[in-house]
Protein backbone atom coordinates (compact mmCIF):
# COMPACT_ATOMS: atom_id res chain seq x y z
CA UNK A 1 0.00 0.00 0.00
CA UNK A 2 1.09 3.62 -0.76
CA UNK A 3 -0.23 5.39 1.76
CA UNK A 4 1.43 8.82 1.23
CA UNK A 5 0.25 9.04 -2.04
CA UNK A 6 -2.83 7.66 -2.85
CA UNK A 7 -5.68 9.52 -2.11
CA UNK A 8 -8.12 7.06 -0.19
CA UNK A 9 -11.97 7.50 -0.21
CA UNK A 10 -14.78 5.64 2.22
CA UNK A 11 -15.95 2.98 0.41
CA UNK A 12 -19.87 2.76 -0.57
CA UNK A 13 -21.16 -0.86 -0.72
CA UNK A 14 -24.44 -2.41 -1.34
CA UNK A 15 -27.05 -3.17 1.67
CA UNK A 16 -30.46 -4.86 1.02
CA UNK A 17 -33.10 -4.46 2.80
CA UNK A 18 -36.37 -6.29 3.46
CA UNK A 19 -39.74 -4.44 3.46
CA UNK A 20 -41.16 -7.37 5.11
CA UNK A 21 -39.39 -7.42 7.85
CA UNK A 22 -36.41 -4.50 7.57
CA UNK A 23 -33.96 -7.57 7.24
CA UNK A 24 -30.53 -5.58 6.12
CA UNK A 25 -27.76 -7.86 4.84
CA UNK A 26 -24.35 -6.29 3.84
CA UNK A 27 -23.06 -7.39 1.44
CA UNK A 28 -26.75 -7.35 -0.27
CA UNK A 29 -28.21 -10.37 -0.25
CA UNK A 30 -29.08 -11.54 -3.60
CA UNK A 31 -30.80 -14.98 -2.92
CA UNK A 32 -33.62 -14.04 -0.52
CA UNK A 33 -33.99 -12.86 2.75
CA UNK A 34 -32.65 -15.26 5.48
CA UNK A 35 -35.30 -14.43 8.07
CA UNK A 36 -38.54 -14.18 6.30
CA UNK A 37 -37.92 -16.03 2.84
CA UNK A 38 -38.92 -13.26 0.92
CA UNK A 39 -37.47 -13.07 -2.87
CA UNK A 40 -34.61 -11.48 -3.96
CA UNK A 41 -36.86 -9.39 -6.49
CA UNK A 42 -38.48 -8.12 -3.66
CA UNK A 43 -35.79 -6.92 -1.64
CA UNK A 44 -34.61 -3.81 -1.47
CA UNK A 45 -30.96 -2.36 -2.44
CA UNK A 46 -29.33 0.83 -1.29
CA UNK A 47 -25.64 2.18 -1.08
CA UNK A 48 -24.30 2.86 2.30
CA UNK A 49 -20.81 4.02 3.20
CA UNK A 50 -18.62 1.27 5.13
CA UNK A 51 -18.16 2.89 8.22
CA UNK A 52 -18.35 1.77 11.57
CA UNK A 53 -16.76 -0.17 14.88
CA UNK A 54 -14.70 -2.49 15.49
CA UNK A 55 -16.04 -4.88 17.50
CA UNK A 56 -13.30 -8.11 17.75
CA UNK A 57 -10.00 -8.27 16.25
CA UNK A 58 -7.20 -10.95 15.31
CA UNK A 59 -3.40 -11.16 13.62
CA UNK A 60 -3.56 -13.76 11.72
CA UNK A 61 -0.08 -15.63 11.57
CA UNK A 62 -0.26 -17.82 8.63
CA UNK A 63 -1.12 -16.85 4.84
CA UNK A 64 -5.07 -18.04 5.41
CA UNK A 65 -7.09 -16.92 2.75
CA UNK A 66 -3.68 -16.37 0.43
CA UNK A 67 -2.86 -12.71 2.50
CA UNK A 68 0.65 -12.18 3.31
CA UNK A 69 0.92 -12.75 6.86
CA UNK A 70 0.67 -11.72 9.56
CA UNK A 71 -2.18 -9.15 8.73
CA UNK A 72 -5.27 -8.25 10.64
CA UNK A 73 -8.89 -9.31 10.36
CA UNK A 74 -11.93 -8.48 12.13
CA UNK A 75 -15.81 -8.34 13.12
CA UNK A 76 -17.18 -4.82 11.91
CA UNK A 77 -20.40 -3.44 12.85
CA UNK A 78 -21.46 -1.11 10.42
CA UNK A 79 -23.30 2.15 11.22
CA UNK A 80 -25.84 0.85 8.87
CA UNK A 81 -26.47 -2.33 11.39
CA UNK A 82 -25.43 -5.29 10.09
CA UNK A 83 -22.29 -6.95 10.88
CA UNK A 84 -19.32 -7.95 8.66
CA UNK A 85 -16.40 -10.00 8.45
CA UNK A 86 -13.31 -8.43 6.46
CA UNK A 87 -9.12 -7.49 6.71
CA UNK A 88 -8.49 -4.58 8.56
CA UNK A 89 -5.07 -2.22 9.04
CA UNK A 90 -2.54 -3.05 11.75
CA UNK A 91 -3.57 -0.33 13.42
CA UNK A 92 -7.12 -1.33 14.24
CA UNK A 93 -8.32 -3.10 17.36
CA UNK A 94 -11.43 -3.61 18.90
CA UNK A 95 -13.15 -0.23 19.85
CA UNK A 96 -11.36 1.43 17.04
CA UNK A 97 -13.87 3.56 14.59
CA UNK A 98 -13.20 2.24 10.89
CA UNK A 99 -13.84 3.05 7.26
CA UNK A 100 -13.29 0.24 4.43
CA UNK A 101 -11.39 1.51 1.67
CA UNK A 102 -10.56 -0.14 -1.60
CA UNK A 103 -7.72 -2.67 -1.15
CA UNK A 104 -6.92 -4.62 -5.08
CA UNK A 105 -10.79 -5.01 -5.51
CA UNK A 106 -11.99 -5.94 -2.22
CA UNK A 107 -11.70 -4.29 1.12
CA UNK A 108 -9.63 -2.68 3.70
CA UNK A 109 -10.93 -1.40 6.97
CA UNK A 110 -8.80 1.67 8.45
CA UNK A 111 -8.84 3.59 11.83
CA UNK A 112 -11.27 6.28 10.18
CA UNK A 113 -8.59 9.24 11.06
CA UNK A 114 -6.18 7.82 8.25
CA UNK A 115 -8.70 8.32 5.39
CA UNK A 116 -9.04 11.66 3.94
CA UNK A 117 -12.71 12.13 3.74
CA UNK A 118 -13.63 10.32 6.63
CA UNK B 1 -41.57 -44.82 20.78
CA UNK B 2 -39.68 -48.21 21.51
CA UNK B 3 -36.05 -48.04 23.85
CA UNK B 4 -33.10 -47.68 21.83
CA UNK B 5 -29.70 -49.23 22.57
CA UNK B 6 -25.89 -49.23 21.10
CA UNK B 7 -25.25 -52.76 20.61
CA UNK B 8 -21.76 -52.73 19.58
CA UNK B 9 -19.09 -50.16 19.04
CA UNK B 10 -15.52 -49.92 17.46
CA UNK B 11 -13.23 -47.82 15.68
CA UNK B 12 -10.26 -47.55 14.06
CA UNK B 13 -7.27 -44.80 15.90
CA UNK B 14 -7.53 -41.77 13.89
CA UNK B 15 -3.97 -40.68 12.17
CA UNK B 16 -2.23 -38.54 9.89
CA UNK B 17 -3.33 -38.88 6.26
CA UNK B 18 -1.78 -42.74 5.02
CA UNK B 19 -1.47 -45.22 2.08
CA UNK B 20 -4.61 -47.41 3.63
CA UNK B 21 -7.96 -47.48 1.10
CA UNK B 22 -11.11 -45.99 3.12
CA UNK B 23 -12.49 -49.08 2.47
CA UNK B 24 -9.90 -50.93 4.77
CA UNK B 25 -10.44 -47.96 7.35
CA UNK B 26 -13.96 -48.68 7.38
CA UNK B 27 -14.44 -52.24 7.40
CA UNK B 28 -11.72 -52.40 10.15
CA UNK B 29 -14.27 -50.52 12.47
CA UNK B 30 -17.28 -52.38 11.11
CA UNK B 31 -16.16 -55.80 11.37
CA UNK B 32 -14.91 -54.32 15.36
CA UNK B 33 -18.41 -53.40 15.50
CA UNK B 34 -20.41 -56.52 14.45
CA UNK B 35 -17.61 -58.70 16.57
CA UNK B 36 -18.15 -56.34 20.13
CA UNK B 37 -22.04 -56.89 19.50
CA UNK B 38 -21.60 -60.40 18.54
CA UNK B 39 -24.10 -59.78 15.41
CA UNK B 40 -24.20 -61.49 12.01
CA UNK B 41 -24.10 -58.12 8.92
CA UNK B 42 -26.98 -60.20 7.56
CA UNK B 43 -28.95 -59.17 10.41
CA UNK B 44 -28.57 -55.77 9.68
CA UNK B 45 -31.22 -53.61 8.19
CA UNK B 46 -30.31 -50.75 6.80
CA UNK B 47 -26.44 -49.00 6.82
CA UNK B 48 -25.60 -45.06 7.10
CA UNK B 49 -22.14 -44.22 6.01
CA UNK B 50 -21.14 -41.34 6.94
CA UNK B 51 -17.88 -39.28 5.26
CA UNK B 52 -17.70 -35.33 3.87
CA UNK B 53 -14.79 -35.86 2.44
CA UNK B 54 -13.87 -39.17 1.06
CA UNK B 55 -15.99 -38.96 -2.39
CA UNK B 56 -19.57 -40.07 -4.30
CA UNK B 57 -20.86 -43.81 -3.41
CA UNK B 58 -18.38 -44.78 -1.45
CA UNK B 59 -20.26 -47.17 0.72
CA UNK B 60 -21.04 -50.42 -1.10
CA UNK B 61 -17.92 -51.18 -2.39
CA UNK B 62 -16.73 -51.55 0.73
CA UNK B 63 -19.77 -53.05 2.33
CA UNK B 64 -19.55 -55.70 -0.36
CA UNK B 65 -16.35 -57.07 1.43
CA UNK B 66 -18.84 -58.27 4.57
CA UNK B 67 -20.49 -60.77 2.22
CA UNK B 68 -23.84 -60.24 0.31
CA UNK B 69 -26.48 -58.10 1.40
CA UNK B 70 -28.92 -55.79 -0.57
CA UNK B 71 -29.89 -53.89 2.47
CA UNK B 72 -30.66 -50.11 2.33
CA UNK B 73 -27.29 -47.72 2.40
CA UNK B 74 -28.18 -44.30 3.05
CA UNK B 75 -24.82 -41.72 2.64
CA UNK B 76 -24.82 -39.00 5.07
CA UNK B 77 -22.61 -35.71 4.52
CA UNK B 78 -23.27 -32.83 7.37
CA UNK B 79 -20.03 -31.40 7.48
CA UNK B 80 -18.41 -32.37 10.95
CA UNK B 81 -21.79 -33.85 12.34
CA UNK B 82 -22.04 -36.00 9.32
CA UNK B 83 -21.62 -39.21 11.78
CA UNK B 84 -23.70 -37.84 15.09
CA UNK B 85 -26.89 -37.07 12.19
CA UNK B 86 -26.56 -40.57 11.18
CA UNK B 87 -26.53 -42.11 14.38
CA UNK B 88 -29.49 -39.91 15.26
CA UNK B 89 -31.36 -41.50 11.86
CA UNK B 90 -30.61 -45.02 12.99
CA UNK B 91 -31.86 -44.01 16.60
CA UNK B 92 -35.07 -42.65 14.96
CA UNK B 93 -35.22 -45.66 12.28
CA UNK B 94 -35.26 -48.22 15.72
CA UNK B 95 -37.16 -46.09 18.02
CA UNK B 96 -40.38 -45.66 14.92
CA UNK B 97 -39.86 -49.86 14.81
CA UNK B 98 -39.11 -49.60 11.17
CA UNK B 99 -35.98 -51.66 11.69
CA UNK B 100 -34.74 -53.27 14.27
CA UNK B 101 -30.48 -53.38 13.97
CA UNK B 102 -28.94 -50.52 12.11
CA UNK B 103 -25.39 -50.20 11.18
CA UNK B 104 -23.99 -46.49 10.86
CA UNK B 105 -20.28 -46.37 9.57
CA UNK B 106 -18.00 -42.60 9.80
CA UNK B 107 -15.13 -42.95 7.53
CA UNK B 108 -13.05 -40.08 5.84
CA UNK B 109 -9.62 -39.68 4.44
CA UNK B 110 -9.40 -35.73 4.12
CA UNK B 111 -9.21 -34.03 0.76
CA UNK B 112 -10.52 -30.70 -0.92
CA UNK B 113 -13.65 -30.26 -1.53
CA UNK B 114 -15.60 -27.00 -1.79
CA UNK B 115 -17.80 -26.10 0.86
CA UNK B 116 -21.77 -24.55 -0.18
CA UNK B 117 -21.04 -21.01 1.18
CA UNK B 118 -17.92 -20.77 -0.53
CA UNK B 119 -19.59 -21.81 -4.06
CA UNK B 120 -22.45 -18.82 -3.55
CA UNK B 121 -21.08 -15.42 -4.73
CA UNK B 122 -21.57 -12.21 -3.11
CA UNK B 123 -22.30 -13.59 0.26
CA UNK B 124 -19.14 -12.77 1.67
CA UNK B 125 -16.17 -10.29 1.24
CA UNK B 126 -13.41 -12.26 2.37
CA UNK B 127 -12.61 -15.73 1.69
CA UNK B 128 -10.70 -15.84 4.98
CA UNK B 129 -14.00 -15.49 6.52
CA UNK B 130 -14.84 -19.06 5.58
CA UNK B 131 -11.66 -20.32 7.33
CA UNK B 132 -13.27 -22.29 10.93
CA UNK B 133 -9.91 -21.04 12.50
CA UNK B 134 -10.60 -17.82 11.75
CA UNK B 135 -13.93 -17.40 12.99
CA UNK B 136 -13.18 -19.69 16.01
CA UNK B 137 -9.97 -17.34 16.69
CA UNK B 138 -12.65 -14.00 16.47
CA UNK B 139 -15.30 -16.32 19.01
CA UNK B 140 -12.03 -16.21 21.72
CA UNK B 141 -11.48 -13.02 21.38
CA UNK B 142 -15.08 -11.57 21.96
CA UNK B 143 -15.42 -14.31 24.67
CA UNK B 144 -11.71 -12.79 26.16
CA UNK B 145 -14.08 -9.22 26.00
CA UNK B 146 -17.31 -10.41 27.51
CA UNK B 147 -16.47 -13.16 29.84
CA UNK B 148 -12.43 -12.48 30.77
CA UNK B 149 -11.36 -15.54 29.62
CA UNK B 150 -7.69 -15.78 28.61
CA UNK B 151 -5.21 -17.25 26.74
CA UNK B 152 -4.84 -19.33 29.82
CA UNK B 153 -8.08 -20.31 29.77
CA UNK B 154 -7.99 -21.66 26.29
CA UNK B 155 -4.39 -22.92 26.69
CA UNK B 156 -6.03 -25.30 29.57
CA UNK B 157 -8.42 -27.21 27.76
CA UNK B 158 -6.06 -28.04 24.97
CA UNK B 159 -3.76 -29.18 27.95
CA UNK B 160 -6.69 -31.63 29.01
CA UNK B 161 -7.86 -33.08 26.37
CA UNK B 162 -3.92 -33.67 25.08
CA UNK B 163 -3.65 -34.93 28.37
CA UNK B 164 -6.49 -37.64 28.00
CA UNK B 165 -5.57 -38.61 24.25
CA UNK B 166 -2.28 -39.84 25.78
CA UNK B 167 -4.20 -42.60 27.97
CA UNK B 168 -6.35 -43.20 24.22
CA UNK B 169 -4.94 -45.37 22.18
CA UNK B 170 -7.07 -44.38 18.76
CA UNK B 171 -5.69 -40.98 19.36
CA UNK B 172 -3.88 -38.45 16.94
CA UNK B 173 -2.16 -36.81 19.47
CA UNK B 174 1.23 -36.77 19.42
CA UNK B 175 1.32 -36.76 23.41
CA UNK B 176 0.40 -34.64 26.68
CA UNK B 177 1.39 -31.45 26.44
CA UNK B 178 2.14 -28.66 29.30
CA UNK B 179 0.33 -25.42 29.92
CA UNK B 180 3.93 -23.53 29.25
CA UNK B 181 4.09 -25.83 25.72
CA UNK B 182 0.69 -24.32 25.38
CA UNK B 183 1.65 -20.76 25.84
CA UNK B 184 5.43 -20.55 24.00
CA UNK B 185 3.62 -22.21 20.90
CA UNK B 186 3.44 -19.62 17.96
CA UNK B 187 -0.21 -18.30 17.61
CA UNK B 188 -1.63 -18.86 14.31
CA UNK B 189 -4.53 -17.02 14.22
CA UNK B 190 -5.41 -14.55 17.47
CA UNK B 191 -4.81 -16.38 20.95
CA UNK B 192 -4.90 -19.85 19.00
CA UNK B 193 -2.12 -21.55 18.68
CA UNK B 194 -1.74 -25.26 16.64
CA UNK B 195 -2.51 -26.75 19.99
CA UNK B 196 -6.02 -25.62 20.67
CA UNK B 197 -6.61 -26.12 16.91
CA UNK B 198 -7.69 -29.74 15.68
CA UNK B 199 -6.09 -32.27 13.57
CA UNK B 200 -8.02 -33.28 10.45
CA UNK B 201 -6.86 -36.61 9.46
CA UNK B 202 -8.49 -40.30 8.55
CA UNK B 203 -9.89 -43.33 10.23
CA UNK B 204 -13.02 -44.72 10.90
CA UNK B 205 -15.46 -45.41 13.61
CA UNK B 206 -18.63 -47.35 13.40
CA UNK B 207 -21.95 -48.41 15.71
CA UNK B 208 -24.64 -51.13 16.03
CA UNK B 209 -27.88 -49.59 16.99
CA UNK B 210 -31.25 -51.63 17.91
CA UNK B 211 -33.99 -52.55 19.66
CA UNK B 212 -34.21 -54.36 23.14
CA UNK B 213 -35.22 -57.84 20.54
CA UNK B 214 -31.69 -56.98 18.82
CA UNK B 215 -30.01 -56.92 22.50
CA UNK B 216 -31.66 -60.30 23.11
CA UNK B 217 -30.68 -61.64 19.84
CA UNK B 218 -26.76 -60.50 19.86
CA UNK B 219 -23.86 -63.16 20.83
CA UNK B 220 -22.47 -60.04 22.40
CA UNK B 221 -25.36 -59.84 25.16
CA UNK B 222 -22.93 -60.20 27.46
CA UNK B 223 -21.82 -57.03 27.27
CA UNK B 224 -23.55 -54.54 29.52
CA UNK B 225 -26.02 -52.97 27.43
CA UNK B 226 -26.25 -48.44 26.80
CA UNK B 227 -29.15 -46.75 25.83
CA UNK B 228 -29.96 -43.92 23.78
CA UNK B 229 -32.39 -42.03 25.84
CA UNK B 230 -32.72 -39.09 23.70
CA UNK B 231 -31.24 -36.82 20.78
CA UNK B 232 -31.99 -33.51 18.68
CA UNK B 233 -30.42 -32.60 15.46
CA UNK B 234 -31.11 -29.05 14.62
CA UNK B 235 -30.21 -26.42 11.48
CA UNK B 236 -29.22 -22.48 12.28
CA UNK B 237 -32.10 -20.32 12.38
CA UNK B 238 -32.29 -16.79 11.35
CA UNK B 239 -29.91 -15.85 14.30
CA UNK B 240 -29.23 -12.03 15.21
CA UNK B 241 -26.19 -11.01 14.49
CA UNK B 242 -24.99 -10.06 18.10
CA UNK B 243 -25.25 -13.86 18.76
CA UNK B 244 -22.82 -16.40 17.60
CA UNK B 245 -24.89 -18.90 15.84
CA UNK B 246 -23.15 -22.54 17.20
CA UNK B 247 -23.44 -21.39 20.67
CA UNK B 248 -27.22 -20.57 20.57
CA UNK B 249 -27.17 -23.71 18.30
CA UNK B 250 -25.58 -25.90 21.02
CA UNK B 251 -28.35 -24.32 23.72
CA UNK B 252 -31.50 -25.68 21.65
CA UNK B 253 -29.90 -28.45 20.85
CA UNK B 254 -28.48 -29.86 24.34
CA UNK B 255 -32.05 -28.68 25.50
CA UNK B 256 -33.89 -30.41 23.47
CA UNK B 257 -31.95 -33.82 23.57
CA UNK B 258 -31.91 -34.05 27.34
CA UNK B 259 -35.71 -33.12 27.53
CA UNK B 260 -36.54 -36.34 25.26
CA UNK B 261 -33.95 -38.59 27.90
CA UNK B 262 -35.45 -36.82 30.65
CA UNK B 263 -32.57 -35.94 32.51
CA UNK B 264 -30.58 -32.44 33.33
CA UNK B 265 -27.47 -31.37 32.58
CA UNK B 266 -26.47 -31.70 36.37
CA UNK B 267 -26.82 -35.43 35.64
CA UNK B 268 -24.10 -36.00 33.05
CA UNK B 269 -20.91 -37.46 33.94
CA UNK B 270 -19.60 -37.47 30.88
CA UNK B 271 -19.62 -35.61 27.79
CA UNK B 272 -17.86 -35.64 24.46
CA UNK B 273 -17.81 -31.87 23.11
CA UNK B 274 -17.17 -30.16 19.61
CA UNK B 275 -13.94 -28.48 20.57
CA UNK B 276 -12.56 -28.24 17.47
CA UNK B 277 -10.93 -25.33 18.66
CA UNK B 278 -9.89 -24.87 22.42
CA UNK B 279 -12.60 -21.92 23.10
CA UNK B 280 -15.64 -23.89 21.77
CA UNK B 281 -15.36 -26.49 24.78
CA UNK B 282 -15.72 -23.50 27.13
CA UNK B 283 -18.65 -21.79 24.95
CA UNK B 284 -20.80 -24.76 24.51
CA UNK B 285 -20.20 -26.04 27.93
CA UNK B 286 -20.90 -22.62 29.29
CA UNK B 287 -24.78 -22.77 26.84
CA UNK B 288 -25.16 -26.04 28.61
CA UNK B 289 -25.89 -24.80 31.66
CA UNK B 290 -23.00 -27.15 33.53
CA UNK B 291 -21.92 -23.92 35.76
CA UNK B 292 -23.19 -21.65 37.36
CA UNK B 293 -23.81 -18.16 35.39
CA UNK B 294 -20.16 -16.95 34.56
CA UNK B 295 -18.13 -20.17 36.17
CA UNK B 296 -17.48 -22.13 33.57
CA UNK B 297 -13.69 -21.22 32.87
CA UNK B 298 -13.53 -21.25 37.14
CA UNK B 299 -14.73 -24.48 37.09
CA UNK B 300 -12.36 -26.01 34.24
CA UNK B 301 -9.40 -24.64 36.05
CA UNK B 302 -10.73 -26.30 39.36
CA UNK B 303 -10.93 -29.97 37.57
CA UNK B 304 -14.23 -30.12 37.26
CA UNK B 305 -14.32 -31.30 33.38
CA UNK B 306 -11.38 -33.77 34.28
CA UNK B 307 -11.60 -37.49 34.30
CA UNK B 308 -12.70 -37.81 38.05
CA UNK B 309 -13.98 -34.24 38.01
CA UNK B 310 -17.91 -33.62 37.95
CA UNK B 311 -17.58 -34.42 34.51
CA UNK B 312 -15.57 -35.81 32.45
CA UNK B 313 -15.55 -33.76 29.10
CA UNK B 314 -13.59 -35.57 26.33
CA UNK B 315 -11.75 -38.36 28.37
CA UNK B 316 -11.24 -39.54 24.10
CA UNK B 317 -9.17 -36.25 24.18
CA UNK B 318 -11.89 -34.68 22.27
CA UNK B 319 -11.54 -33.45 18.22
CA UNK B 320 -8.41 -31.53 19.58
CA UNK B 321 -6.56 -34.69 21.04
CA UNK B 322 -8.36 -37.56 19.55
CA UNK B 323 -8.65 -35.77 16.32
CA UNK B 324 -11.03 -34.79 13.88
CA UNK B 325 -11.05 -37.00 10.61
CA UNK B 326 -15.21 -35.32 9.88
CA UNK B 327 -17.34 -38.44 8.87
CA UNK B 328 -15.90 -40.53 11.82
CA UNK B 329 -15.74 -37.86 14.37
CA UNK B 330 -19.20 -38.43 16.22
CA UNK B 331 -19.14 -41.70 16.13
CA UNK B 332 -16.09 -42.16 17.92
CA UNK B 333 -17.54 -39.54 20.25
CA UNK B 334 -20.37 -42.54 20.71
CA UNK B 335 -17.95 -45.37 20.93
CA UNK B 336 -15.64 -43.37 23.79
CA UNK B 337 -19.24 -42.21 25.47
CA UNK B 338 -20.23 -46.16 25.49
CA UNK B 339 -17.13 -47.23 26.69
CA UNK B 340 -17.13 -45.09 29.48
CA UNK B 341 -21.07 -45.92 30.40
CA UNK B 342 -19.56 -49.87 30.54
CA UNK B 343 -16.86 -48.97 32.31
CA UNK B 344 -14.28 -49.89 30.19
CA UNK B 345 -12.36 -47.34 29.11
CA UNK B 346 -9.36 -48.16 31.51
CA UNK B 347 -6.89 -45.24 32.78
CA UNK B 348 -9.39 -42.75 31.04
CA UNK B 349 -12.35 -43.94 32.92
CA UNK B 350 -14.80 -41.42 34.44
CA UNK B 351 -15.41 -43.51 38.15
CA UNK B 352 -19.33 -44.14 38.68
CA UNK B 353 -20.30 -42.95 34.99
CA UNK B 354 -24.18 -43.74 34.60
CA UNK B 355 -24.73 -40.79 31.95
CA UNK B 356 -23.27 -39.75 28.53
CA UNK B 357 -23.80 -36.80 26.77
CA UNK B 358 -22.64 -36.62 22.87
CA UNK B 359 -22.12 -33.42 21.15
CA UNK B 360 -21.13 -32.20 17.51
CA UNK B 361 -21.38 -28.57 15.26
CA UNK B 362 -21.33 -29.30 11.80
CA UNK B 363 -20.38 -26.11 9.50
CA UNK B 364 -23.48 -24.23 8.04
CA UNK B 365 -23.98 -24.31 10.81
CA UNK B 366 -25.90 -27.54 12.12
CA UNK B 367 -25.98 -28.88 15.78
CA UNK B 368 -26.73 -32.88 16.99
CA UNK B 369 -26.77 -33.88 20.44
CA UNK B 370 -27.62 -37.22 22.45
CA UNK B 371 -27.90 -38.70 25.57
CA UNK B 372 -27.30 -41.82 26.15
CA UNK B 373 -27.31 -43.98 29.67
CA UNK B 374 -25.46 -47.38 30.78
CA UNK B 375 -29.01 -49.62 30.99
CA UNK B 376 -29.64 -53.10 32.10
CA UNK B 377 -31.46 -54.75 29.40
Amino acid sequence: MNEATTPRHTLRVTMSRCPNDGELAVPADTLGCRRCGNEPSHLETMTVDARGLAEAVITVNRPIGGHEAPYRFGEIRLDAGPMVRALCSPAVSAGTRVVGIELDESILFEIEEAVVDA
Amino acid sequence: MRDVFVIGVGMTAYSKPTATPYAELGLTALRAALRDGGVPWTDVQTTYVASALTGVAIGQPMLAHLGSSSAPICHVENASASGSTAIERAFRQVASGEADLVAVIGVDKPTQRPIGESLISGGSWAEEELAPILRFALMAERYSQDRGWTREDYARVAVKNHGNAALNPASQSPGPVSLEEVLESPQIAGMLSRYECCPVGEGAAAVLVGSAEAVRHSAGGARPAVRILGASAISEPFVESTLIPEVELTRISAVQALEEAGRSIHDVDVIELHDAFAVEELAYLEAMGISADGDVARDAMAGHFDIGGRCAVSPSGGLLGMGHPIGPTGVGQVVEIVTQLRGEAGDRQQPGARVGLAHMVGLGAVCVTHVFEAAQA
